[in-house]
């Protein structure tokens, strides 16, 4: 297969994980600068999220009014999202002169419109715009995981209603019997590889991408384990949501 | 980009700096006259670069510089200026601007010169007889909500100052030697390009200057400057002048010039300590 | 100058990024082990440092913890409830997803409401609402006292007001103070003027009057003379949730030299308030009523719209709304719901704060004091002793 042994026999991975372990993950609102509390010109938050080596910031503009008229639907909000894959992101930079994004990036944002369209409860904003934007700082494998994760961080601290959490990580297969789970960018390159998110931790995948040759014989037991892991990070997320916000509540109460 | 300021704000504003006295001038949010808003940085963040920083400042306007350095081959046809114009290379980019914006334009063009013109005549990006280091900078604005040079500058000094170079083994050193030279595997050593920082300055009156003005004090401002120091006491050019506004923009005193510098030379070594 | 004070303050945020960079291979172990350890190790450090202070803290912050409700939580299950603010039903979900569980939801008989937001739980009567701790857009109701900012005059006789909703909201010619009293009628002139009258980027101060179909058409007025157009002072915006609704939002300070509107929808306007003038009216309506009314109708309402400033304002009075504007900064820095009693406690600590402290001799010139108050590490003392003070008066 490739000259890599990504599943040693005592069960480790390249970098020492076993199969089933999610990278380090580690998100902030990184604007709790509190300077934003009183900032004349923002009302908005960053979230900067990093997710094993990925490290991925995200604002969210509006709701609010679009500027432009012809956008404007009477019903519900419109939602937009650009992702800026920096050019130093990977560890040969990227010396493409135009700042056109890839086709890749086109196909992410089509696809993550889509997913968010129906995760934010879109009818409580009519007549308004929501835009993400997306920024891609450094890149590791599973990156289309750690930009859904972080924009589900950013629509919670931004309080944006939401239906429910989304979660996503990406999962690999080894020796068409091996499943990783959160791959780094290594595993990514060699292996037969996905993503899935699901919706709230519960066994509703929302979105699935297999970009490989697939076995496809595997393919319910490779959604099962990217189904576990979901769920345990739905449960890393909101504890660190929840940690984040303790100070403030003491004030509403 | 632009804040919207009410009208008797803003006079509320002038009002409050336009007066005979220095003493009894006082800015919008307390600051004292020569003092900078405070910042938030996160030095070397991003491990698959050389070098990397990101600033927040306190009005939301993010800065975030990475530093890669890469090995080229030096091309003789080319005069030393422009050899360190090929070296050096800036990438800029704020949300919402197009890529030939000419706020764009200008910023990356005065970035680029504050570095090229402190490497003329020094051989810190050499490495060998045949090759050199390129770097490349590369500058991304987050939030935008007012004139970001003042915080660019800032960052690009923080990032080359924080810039790792990779440390040189092989010792053949000539031109003849078609060899690439060897570098250590992981030894990395930190070479300090003295970058200048740019601030910018505003001018109220007669004899009133305000660094590091806020937005409101951009749009009341008589004129704005754009000095640019460098460590050990030295102001060097280019000096410009900028104007932000068109209902208070008026004529300065030269006066004011030499004011200025003078106030930067006394502030600028403090600022760079500081970051 | 105080030796003292910085030039340039930067906050440095180091982590062990550097020490990763120097082996990029080197993750992290399992996060869930890492997670549960992480924690535990919290609890034994508490304990170790001190005693049942910090232990009953611990409780209470887990008691908080579990108070909050995350989006997609499931609130309540029964037929009984209605949903309000931040909540949502199965069946609103039933157009937008067609899972296959949200199906089996269907089935049952009771109406589960789920939150979507994060927040703590409200109950009142029968309806259910989730509050929410990031609270950041306004949401209009009528009656509150609010500050908008005009950002479009349109040709249809309205102004648009960005008033931090998700919508603009409308200020219509008819539901201002026209200028020359109320007994003159409209005409075509004024709808010519309204640019005259106001210009984008004024501030007014304002009261909902109307809120129409699903909160998102929201109608201002500015019908009264404590309305109108805001001069002599300066705004601040602060996050939605630390201003809260009460019966009053204008508050006077400083021998009422200093007035305050915390308008709901999260700006805050300080500005000089001319004592002197006012109590002069008083006594001139105390004479005659009936003459001065219109009158000082008259009066006020040519002066309603004009741009200029009180000229009476000296250095003295400036410095004093700046004092307020860091108060106000100070609180939101902290996450401090801003309140009355909360200005004035802020306004006394920076006097003792001052005098305290030996490089201010606060007599000889007040302006330093401002400085001193932008070190955002004497923020955070300052609304630490504010939160010391309240918890000692319980």
């Amino acid at each position: 297969m490739s000259r890599f042994e990504f599943f040693t026999s005592e069960g480790l991975r390249i970098d020492g994980r076993r199969s089933g372990e999610l990278k380090n993950f580690e998100s902030s609102i990184t604007t709790t600068s509190n300077f934003a509390n009183f900032s004349r010109s923002t009302s908005t938050n960053t979230t900067y999220l990093q997710m094993g080596q990925n490290k991925v910031l995200v604002t969210i503009n509006g709701p609010k009014e679009p500027t432009n008229r012809s956008k404007i639907d009477i019903t519900k909000a419109t939602l937009t999202t650009t992702i800026n894959i920096s050019k130093f992101s990977k560890v040969n930079r990227n010396t493409n002169k135009s700042n056109l994004p890839d086709k890749q990036t086109l196909e992410w944002e089509y696809e993550i419109t889509q997913l968010f369209s129906k995760i934010v409860v879109l009818e409580t904003y009519p007549k308004s715009t929501i835009s993400i934007n997306v920024t891609v700082l450094q890149q590791d494998g599973g990156l289309l995981s750690a930009i859904i994760n972080c924009i589900t961080t950013a629509l919670i601290n931004n309080s944006v209603q939401i239906y429910d959490i989304v979660t996503a990580v990406s999962v690999g297969i080894v020796d068409q019997k091996h499943f990783l789970l959160d791959l780094n960018h290594l595993e990514e390159q060699f292996l037969s590889s996905g993503t899935i998110a699901t919706i709230g931790g519960s066994d509703e995948v929302c979105l699935m991408r297999i970009r490989d040759k697939f076995p496809l014989d595997l393919i319910e037991e490779f959604v099962q384990v990217g189904v576990q892991g979901c769920s345990v990070l739905k449960h890393i997320i909101i504890n660190q949501v929840k940690d984040m916000n303790l100070n403030k509540l003491v004030e509403i109460q | 980009m632009n804040t919207l300021f009410s009208t008797t704000e803003k006079s509320f504003f002038r009002e409050s700096l336009i007066k005979e006295n220095i003493s009894e001038c006082l800015r919008s949010d307390g600051r004292d006259f020569q003092q900078l808003r405070t910042l938030e940085s996160y030095p070397s963040f991003l491990n698959n670069c050389n070098g990397s920083t990101r600033l927040v400042s306190q009005d939301g306007t993010e800065a975030i510089v990475s530093c890669k350095v890469q090995l080229l081959e030096n091309d003789y046809k080319l005069s030393e200026k422009n050899l360190l114009n090929k070296l050096v290379n800036i990438d800029l980019s704020i949300p919402d601007l197009d890529n030939g914006n000419k706020l764009l334009i200008q910023i990356e063009d005065s970035i680029k010169n504050n570095v090229v013109s402190q490497l003329l005549g020094t051989e810190t990006l050499k490495v060998t007889a045949k090759y050199s280091f390129q770097l490349f900078i590369d500058i991304l604005v987050i939030n935008c909500n007012s004139y970001p040079l003042g915080l660019i500058s800032l960052a690009v000094y923080a990032t080359l100052n924080n810039t790792l170079f990779p440390v040189l083994l092989s010792q053949d050193d000539d031109l003849l030697v078609e060899q690439v030279p060897q570098f250590h595997d992981h030894d990395l050593k930190l070479i300090k390009i003295p970058c200048p920082v740019t601030f910018v300055v505003a001018i109220f009156g007669e004899n009133l200057l305000l660094v590091d003005p806020s937005e409101e004090e951009l749009q009341t401002a008589d004129n704005c400057l754009i000095i640019n120091y460098v460590m050990g006491k030295k102001v060097v050019g280019p000096v410009r002048t900028i104007q932000f506004n068109d209902e208070y923009t008026k004529g300065f005193n030269p006066l004011v010039l030499s004011k200025a510098m003078k106030l930067i030379e006394s502030i600028g070594e403090e600022v760079l300590q500081a970051l | 100058m105080s030796s003292s004070q910085k030039i340039l303050t930067v906050i440095k945020h180091d982590d062990d990024n550097i020490k990763i960079a120097e082996n990029l291979q080197d993750f992290e172990g399992n996060i869930n082990e890492n997670y549960v350890f992480n924690s535990s190790d919290d609890d034994v450090n508490m304990k170790d440092i001190s005693d049942e202070d910090s232990d009953e803290e611990n409780i209470e912050n887990n008691n908080l913890l579990n108070q909050i409700i995350s989006p997609g939580d499931l609130v309540i299950k029964s037929s009984e409830y209605m949903k309000g603010h931040n909540t949502y039903t199965t069946q609103d979900t039933l157009h937008s997803t067609s899972n296959g569980s949200s199906d089996e939801k269907k089935n049952n008989d009771e109406i589960n409401i789920y939150s979507s937001t994060l927040g703590v739980l409200s109950k009142i009567n029968k309806l259910i609402s989730v509050t929410n701790i990031n609270k950041n857009l306004y949401q209009a109701e009528i009656g509150d006292h609010i500050i908008g900012q005009i950002v479009e005059v349109t040709s249809t006789k309205k102004w648009k007001l960005n008033i931090n909703g998700n919508n603009l909201a409308n200020l219509q010619l008819s539901s201002i103070n026209l200028p020359g009293g109320l007994l003159r009628r409209k005409n075509e002139q004024d709808e010519l003027n309204m640019k005259q009258l106001l210009k984008v980027g004024d501030l007014i101060n304002c009261e909902v009057q109307g809120v129409h179909s699903n909160g998102n058409d929201i109608n201002l007025h500015t019908r009264s003379l404590k309305y109108g157009k805001l001069r002599n002072g300066a705004l601040i915006k602060v996050k939605m949730g630390l201003i809260q609704r009460k019966k009053t939002h204008t508050h006077f300070f400083n021998n009422n030299s200093i007035k305050i509107i915390l308008g709901c929808n999260g700006f805050i306007w300080v500005s000089h308030e001319k004592a002197a003038a006012e109590t002069v009216n008083k006594n001139k309506d105390a004479e005659s009523i009936k003459t001065d009314i219109t009158r000082i109708e008259q009066d006020t309402s040519f002066e309603i719209y004009s741009d200029i400033n009180d000229p009476s304002i000296d250095l003295s009075k400036r410095i004093l709304i700046s004092k307020y504007v860091i108060i106000i900064k100070i609180l939101a820095f902290n996450n401090l719901v801003i309140n009355e009693q909360r200005i004035n406690a802020v306004y006394e600590l920076i006097l003792s704060y001052t005098s305290s402290n030996t490089l201010s001799n606060k007599s000889s010139n007040s302006k330093e004091i401002l400085f001193v108050l932008n070190d955002f590490d004497i923020m955070k003392d300052i609304a630490y002793q504010l939160v010391q003070g309240e918890k000692m008066r319980g």
